[in-house]
């Protein structure tokens, strides 16, 4: 009797094991051979780009602080990447660079989609003439050229919104002044994305249900459009995190973004056109690590892309 | 047709006026104001005399009637001057937007062809090799910023074997042709780079979707070669679309440009633009950046209608 009601344990065994649609996903990015590889790469970077403080401990220098007396000097075992044109660390700005821009595409990522977002879902979701609207600016701002616009935005002087000159110019302020002008003016790619999958949801009979149930407008979008087009606004997101490092590398390079003393990968570029005979090295790993980052980025999303459609052919 | 190219033109119109009423907002923020950029430095200038200039000018009033002064001028043909170049804005703006217009014209002479070729070779195979070493192509050239490209070309080719000038204009204005084009090359190369990579990936998904059409079967089967089947089948049907992502990517273009032309120091628009706001010359920003807007605009609204005439099985 007893052997009976006991399932023999190979039996169950061979039935395959559950799995969690995110186990699955997690596997079929891992098949994604480059977008592994880009997301080990971005990883170390990041890891890299985190040790600034304490390296700069280690090694007891200041990233902001000038030495006139120390310009241009190669590797040393205090600077193990030499000192720029003021006589100041460039490992150590390259790594607090780093950390500001890639916090700014993370940042800056996040409110541009929370802004498409809800602008595509209720156009999507409302319809009619709110959507005509909003999708007729949407088309606009995306044939926009964005970095004639990012500079003047980026050249508003705060002090004329009533302001103070300290609180203007701090480096938090700057860091979110940028993330702001970047939402502002990319939000409508998301926004399209969103209000596609709206539409697809809008009118599935699960939503109809709920509607006649008594469910409202937020309530419909909250709880059965948003979660059923996350894939996508996932995909979407993760390959905007790159296209916005790129523009504030571009912004800061061009003045308009983090300014001095603050590093970034963008504003370490400046001045490299001067320097360009004397110190060429100046000029090269700022966009290295910019391309690099950024080449990462791009693959992870497209590893992401492929990992969460079912669809979706490899690249 | 006609009823539709005329609301999309009224679109574009009342666009027009909206975006620039909100920049000559935000270009009214930009520090200091139009008159002490004028008299900066005068020191003839009293206060009691400044607040007379600003009556006299009318930097004194409102928002509003200073925007609708400004309109009146504008469309009597008076733009201002441009307080950095010292001449009439629009004395500054033709030379710069021939400037510009040779840059991009270049550009796409070269990226289109470019990317059809690599997009279609990419096409024929789907994640095959070719595609995906033309793949990472198109992702590097996605991920690479431009102005990077632009400095690393400069140190290796102009500075180290000076091959190729650094900037992207001759000195002199009666230089030869050939002269004005060796130096337009690295300009061009990195706008290619720059324009070419989502282009790529474009073409590639039109051409593999055009590829498995019943019509690219039909010419298979009858035995036709294969470059004829791709080149006059599948290309010229995967081209229609193409003309509506250049039009879409003709504001991303035009971001490169300004930063092209600000680091070969080519006097074009994007140039024009950056030292404009660089320098607070309230009166050219404005201008620069409408008419930035406006050609956009237009290129959008001419694929549109390019779009249905080109495609005959679209109707408006």
């Amino acid at each position: 009797m007893t052997t009976l009601t006991q399932t023999p344990p190979t039996a169950r065994n061979a039935l395959p094991q559950p799995q969690t649609i995110w186990r699955l996903r997690f596997d079929k990015f891992r098949s994604h051979r480059l977008a592994t590889w880009a997301l080990a790469v971005l990883v170390l970077l990041i890891f890299m780009c985190l040790m600034a403080w304490p390296l700069s401990l280690y090694l007891g220098i200041d990233s902001n602080k000038t030495n006139l007396m120390a310009r241009f000097q190669g590797p040393t075992t205090l600077h193990w990447l030499g000192t720029d044109s003021l006589g100041r660390d460039v490992l150590l700005r390259l790594l607090y660079g780093g950390q500001v821009s890639i916090a700014i595409g993370l940042v800056a990522t996040a409110l541009m989609s929370v802004l498409g977002i809800a602008i595509g879902a209720f156009a999507g979701f409302l319809g009619g003439r709110v959507d005509n609207v909003l999708m007729r600016i949407t088309d606009v701002l995306v044939a926009l050229p964005i970095i004639p616009l990012l500079i003047v935005l980026g050249s508003i002087d705060m002090t004329k919104l009533g302001l103070s000159e300290a609180a203007a110019s701090s480096p938090l302020f700057v860091f979110l002044r940028m993330v702001t002008i970047i939402a502002l003016v990319d939000w409508p790619t998301m926004a399209r994305i969103a209000r596609a999958g709206t539409l697809q949801m809008r009118d599935r009979d699960y939503v109809r249900a709920a509607t006649v149930s008594g469910a409202g407008r937020f309530y419909n979008v909250f709880v059965h459009v948003l979660p059923n087009i996350s894939t996508q606004l996932i995909v979407a997101a993760t390959l905007t995190v790159g296209r916005i490092i790129l523009l504030e590398s571009t912004l800061s390079f061009l003045g308009f973004g983090i300014v001095a003393p603050t590093s970034s990968w963008g504003n370490m570029l400046t001045n490299a056109q001067e320097l360009m005979t004397s110190a060429p090295l100046l000029a090269v790993y700022p966009g290295l690590l910019i391309f690099l980052t950024v080449m990462s980025v791009n693959f992870v999303g497209d590893g992401v892309r492929y990992a969460f459609d079912p669809r979706a052919e490899k690249e | 047709m006609l009823k539709y190219s005329l609301s999309r033109f009224a679109q574009a119109v009342l666009v027009v006026c909206v975006m620039s009423f909100l920049l000559f907002v935000i270009i009214g923020l930009m520090p200091g104001d139009p008159l002490e950029a004028m008299f900066d430095g005068n020191p003839s200038m009293t206060p009691a005399l400044m607040v007379q200039m600003r009556e006299l000018y009318g930097v004194d009033q409102p928002l509003v009637s200073r925007y609708g002064n400004w309109v009146v001028a504008a469309l009597h043909g008076n733009l201002g001057y441009s307080s950095l170049y010292f001449r009439p804005v629009l004395a500054v703006l033709w030379p710069a937007m021939a400037q510009t217009a040779k840059l991009l014209g270049l550009t796409l002479l070269f990226s289109v062809p470019l990317a059809m070729l690599l997009g279609s070779l990419a096409a024929r195979k789907p994640n095959g090799f070719v595609d995906s070493l033309i793949g990472v192509f198109s992702f590097a050239a996605i991920s690479l910023p431009n102005f990077w490209m632009s400095l690393l070309l400069i140190i290796l080719l102009s500075v180290n074997l000076g091959w190729l000038p650094a900037s992207g204009t001759p000195m002199s204005d009666d230089a030869s042709f050939g002269l004005t084009l060796k130096h337009m090359v690295l300009p061009v190369l990195v706008m290619v780079l720059f324009h070419v990579g989502p282009l790529i990936r474009y073409v590639r998904a039109a051409m593999i979707e055009t590829l498995s059409a019943d019509f690219v079967r039909t010419a298979r089967a009858k035995g036709l070669p294969d470059r004829m089947v791709m080149t006059r089948h599948a290309l010229r049907n995967a081209l229609i679309p193409m003309v509506t992502a250049l039009a879409l990517g003709f504001g991303h273009l035009f971001s490169g440009a300004l930063v092209i032309e600000t680091i070969f120091g080519m006097f074009g628009m994007g140039k024009m633009i950056y030292d404009a706001i660089a320098n607070v010359d309230f009166n050219l920003a404005l201008i620069g950046l409408l008419l930035a807007i406006i050609v956009v605009l237009a290129a959008n609204l001419l694929a549109d209608l390019a779009y249905a005439v080109l495609d005959p099985r679209i109707t408006l």
